[in-house]
């Protein structure tokens, strides 16, 4: 067969080519079983013939011919070359040597690329020309015939490989519709530039590809050696890649894995100084890759920094319960991630069956996209651990909620989940609290803290306190508060009211409560006014009816604030002359059994004798000097649990308060047993302080009054402890502020009230010596009577007769005593006047009002300039005076 | 025997015929070397590229010859 000869002709043998016949040569594509058509050699050998045939066409169309009359010029060239010009010859020699480049050439472009890009689908590849032939034409015609032929071709048993011829013609045509100018590219042409301008960086680098050059020839190669197969090329493309510094994808992948497990990798370490992964320098990588791996060791990066504050946290002591359920939290979050690390380490290890093309491979960007997910949670994580890192307890707590705010539900979620377990504790202690009243807080992380308490009547205060610092923010202040007072409900209901099958009870109750966990805040804070409402009740009701507060209360205005009228004048009329020996004489067994004798004596003895055997006598700390009075003092004793109401500083206030009312008690008792005998006199010396005293007493009174009222109200509308302890002390300081015991011009100074009545007792000091000197004087007068009956008592002859005064104390002289007297006068009328100022400047109203009533037709202001004016004259005609405007006054007060 | 080279010359026909529809512009014998090296499992894009790198070969020679 003519075709046969073809494929044996060597290159030298150009001249066979005249032989050469299309129709001839079509037997070139006999059927593969009678050519061993599949092997190399005879690859190279068509290829070859291709080229020659190339060749041949450009050499015999010197004036440019078209393709379609190569036939022609095909049978042109051999006799071109017959001619035997020797510059012919020259240039077929040439020729030559450029036909074996442009072989070469061919043949590398062939192995360079082994595999169709695209999958070989007869009807797609089909498809695919019709649709351009339509779109080249603008009509269908073409295709139609195309689509006849394919058909054909399909039924045609010759070709097994149909498809591959199909698609070369295709590409070739789309070549030449996009096939520029010959001029565009003659400087890249494969000849003008030569063979060394192709970039062949194989050819140096690798033995593989120098033996391609050197192979010359399709017969030469088959004879020397086999010529290079698809599979060699496949290796020598690996070997020049292994050759280079570049790191295959899987070594990377392997590295990566590593990475992200904390472990330093082949080529990606840890630097401990810049805390960064630091891709190794001598490897060459380009940027893009280089981006990519920087991106994926973030997730080792975190993963590190999460374990070192896990590891931190486990060896840190006492770190507490909500930190240590905060950390089995995240572990619990990183036993998923390392599922996923075993997931991804399985993947870039298959086992050797498992090694099937069909698999997908993992790459970089695959892992890259399958650890977005862990790498967000990985991030959150990381985020807070750095946060938490110092919180304890609430803080965490508080830390960690407010992240559960955050815009993007996956971070929301995150922490929701995470909050959850991290709660679990704290919700435990806030059960145990609000149903026991009990404290399980092994490391101080609750908001509640317990305090050791020395005094049973500072329990309420002292017991517990609250650390605003560890409320969690999901916990408003006031649900915080009733929390706290929840509590100590319980244990005050338990300690000091002996109440504990309530306490029992209620934790029954807890052993089925909703709301302790974390997301069920409604739930929760209905529980909790639930809670404090019912604790609350139990606790006032407990005091009201089991501990008599109210009965208590009562006793301590009737007794101590003098409210119990029949028995205090009883007291003072009984002991009121032996208070006014000094201190020291004074026995409290005395006083306590007169006071035992008032109670019998008065309405008292109706009362509950469990409140009357509270009351009883104190002697105060008496000082050189004091009298009776100074020392004196009633006192109330309670015992728990009303003294928490009742409380230390309520009962200091008490003391004042009576302390004050005693006073004005005894100044009345002074005033009046002054008074007594003036009468006998005829002289009425019952002067404006008693008024003004008798006056504040009355108006103390109200004051006590209106204040009690108050107090009821606010007991019946059943507040809280607290509630109940501060109504009480507002309860006394009102007393204090309007009865005037507060107003004082000066920090230092004692009250003006206390002045004015120190001014009275020194006043009626004076009057007492006074009126001993009158008595004196009037003896004296009977007995001069008797001598000198015809002489008449004139005051002025007193002045002159100083020495006619009684000699019973010996220093005690008229002048002296008138100039006590107006000296005394002098200080109540600037005390009174100092009162009447600050009266005047006080904040509340109703005492601004009782400057008002105290002078209301201004009598003080005129009576004191008179006062002034008339200095010098007689003490008692000033007394008349001062008297007779008193007088005025308690008419018009009475009015 | 006659059948199988009567069945290959209709085919060639046919692959002939189609690209000189897609104008191709590769005449009958190159086309059956072309076809050769397809069926003996050569990459059609790869030899398409030979093919366009010979074609511009083909005319720079003849540019030459022609100068």
């Amino acid at each position: 067969m003519l075709g046969e000869g073809l494929y044996v002709r060597g290159p030298s043998a150009s001249t066979a080519s005249e032989s050469m016949h299309p129709v001839q040569s079509s037997d070139a594509i006999s059927p593969p079983t009678r050519h061993d058509s599949t092997t190399p050699a005879s690859i190279s050998h068509t290829m070859y013939l291709l080229v020659e045939r190339f060749f041949n066409q450009a050499g015999a169309a010197p004036g440019g011919g078209e393709g379609g009359d190569w036939v022609e010029s095909l049978s042109v060239l051999p006799r071109a070359i017959s001619l035997t010009d020797p510059s012919m010859l020259q240039g077929s020699q040439r020729r030559k040597l450029q036909l074996e480049r442009a072989f070469q050439y061919s043949m590398r472009i062939l192995r360079s690329r082994m595999e169709a890009a695209v999958l070989p689908d007869d009807t797609a590849l089909a498809d695919t020309i019709k649709r351009r032939l339509i779109r080249r034409d603008k009509s269908m015609d073409k295709a139609m015939q195309f689509s006849n032929l394919f058909q054909k071709l399909t039924t045609k048993s010759a070709l097994k490989n149909k498809w591959a011829c199909v698609y070369f013609l295709l590409a070739v045509s789309e070549q030449a519709n996009r096939l520029p100018g010959p001029d565009q590219h003659e400087d890249s042409t494969l000849f003008s530039i030569g063979l060394e301008s192709i970039p062949d960086a194989g050819s140096e680098k690798s033995d593989s590809c120098r033996k391609t050059t050197a192979y010359d020839g399709p017969s030469d190669a088959s004879s020397r050696h086999p010529p290079p197969g698809l599979a060699e090329n496949t290796q020598y493309l690996k070997t020049w890649r292994t050759d280079s510094n570049t790191v295959l994808e899987s070594e990377w992948l392997q590295d990566i894995v590593y990475v992200f497990q904390g472990i330093d990798g082949r080529y990606i370490k840890y630097n401990d100084s810049t805390e960064t992964y630091v891709i190794d320098e001598k490897v060459q990588i380009s940027q893009p890759l280089r981006e990519l791996l920087h991106r994926l060791t973030e997730l080792g990066w975190l993963y590190r920094r999460i374990t070192s504050f896990l590891k931190f946290q486990t060896n840190h002591a006492g770190i507490g319960l909500m930190a240590q359920s905060f950390c089995s939290a995240i572990q619990r979050e990183m036993t998923d991630y390392y599922r996923l690390i075993a997931i991804l380490q399985a993947q870039i290890t298959p086992s050797d069956d498992e090694k099937s093309a069909s698999r997908p491979s993992l790459t970089l960007k695959r892992l890259y996209v399958w650890t977005q997910d862990p790498l967000q949670r990985l991030r959150v994580m990381g985020v807070l651990v750095d946060l938490c890192i110092d919180d304890r307890g609430g803080e965490l707590l508080a830390t960690l909620h407010d992240y559960v705010h955050h815009g993007d539900p996956f971070i929301q979620q995150f922490i929701h989940h995470l909050m959850s377990d991290v709660c679990k504790p704290f919700y435990n202690m806030l059960k145990l609290w609000i149903y026991e009243g009990q404290l399980d807080d092994p490391f101080d992380e609750f908001f509640i803290v317990g305090h050791p308490v020395g005094k049973e009547e500072d329990f309420w205060e002292v017991s517990y306190s609250m650390r605003e610092n560890m409320i969690p923010s999901f916990i408003e202040p006031m649900v915080a508060k009733k929390i706290f007072m929840i509590g100590k409900n319980l244990n005050f209901l338990r300690s000091q009211c002996g109440d504990s099958e309530y306490v029992i009870m209620s934790s029954q109750q807890g052993q089925n409560a909703q709301g302790f966990e974390y997301g069920n805040y409604h739930t929760l804070r209905d529980m909790i006014n639930k809670a404090y409402t019912a604790t609350t009740q139990k606790v006032i009701d407990s005091l009201l009816t089991k501990y008599k507060l109210m009965e208590h209360l009562e006793a301590i205005r009737k007794y101590l604030f003098l409210g119990q009228g029949d028995l205090i004048q009883y007291v003072v009329d009984e002991i009121g002359v032996a208070l006014t020996k000094p201190a020291n004489t004074l026995f409290r067994h005395n006083l306590a059994s007169s006071l035992e004798t008032g109670i019998r004596m008065s309405n008292a003895q109706y009362d509950d004798p469990d409140i009357t055997s509270r009351l009883d006598v104190r002697m105060l700390q008496s000082s050189p000097g004091d009298i009776g009075w100074d020392v004196f003092t009633l006192v109330y004793q309670l015992q728990s649990p009303i003294n928490t109401v009742i409380n230390n500083t309520a009962m200091h206030l008490c003391k004042k308060i009576s302390n004050f009312l005693w006073k004005m008690k005894r100044v009345e008792h002074a005033l009046s047993s002054t008074w007594k005998p003036r009468m006998r006199l005829a002289q009425n010396l019952r002067h404006s302080p008693s008024t003004s005293a008798i006056c504040l007493i009355d108006r103390t009174c109200k004051v006590l009054e209106c204040s009690w009222d108050e107090l009821k109200t606010l007991i019946a509308s059943k507040p809280d402890m607290d509630l109940l302890i501060r109504g009480y002390l507002r309860y006394l300081n009102t007393i204090i502020s309007k009865s005037m015991l507060g107003a004082r011009k000066h920090k230092d100074e004692p009250p003006t009230l206390f002045k004015i009545v120190d001014v009275i007792l020194e006043f009626r000091e004076a009057q007492e010596r006074l009126h001993k000197y009158g008595t004196a004087l009037a003896r004296q007068e009977q007995r001069a009577n008797l001598d000198f009956r015809e002489r008449s008592f004139d005051i002025s002859h007193i002045h002159a007769d100083g020495d006619l005064l009684p000699e019973e104390d010996g220093t005690e002289s008229l002048e002296n005593i008138r100039a006590e007297l107006n000296r005394g006068a002098e200080r109540f009328r600037e005390e009174l006047s100092n009162f009447m100022e600050l009266l005047a400047e006080h904040a509340d109203e109703t005492l601004r009002a009782l400057s008002v009533r105290l002078s209301f037709n201004e009598h003080w202001k005129m009576i004191l300039p008179a006062i002034e004016k008339r200095y010098g004259h007689t003490a008692i005609l000033y007394m008349n005076d001062v008297n007779s405007g008193i007088v005025n006054m308690i008419l018009s007060l009475n009015v | 025997m006659d059948s199988k080279l009567q069945e290959a010359r209709e085919t060639m026909d046919i692959l002939h015929e189609i690209s000189r529809i897609l104008n191709t512009s590769l005449d009958r014998e190159t086309l059956s070397l072309c076809v050769s090296l397809c069926e003996s499992g050569v990459n059609p894009e790869a030899l398409a590229a030979v093919i366009k790198e010979l074609k511009r070969e083909s005319r720079a020679l003849r540019g030459e010859n022609a100068s």
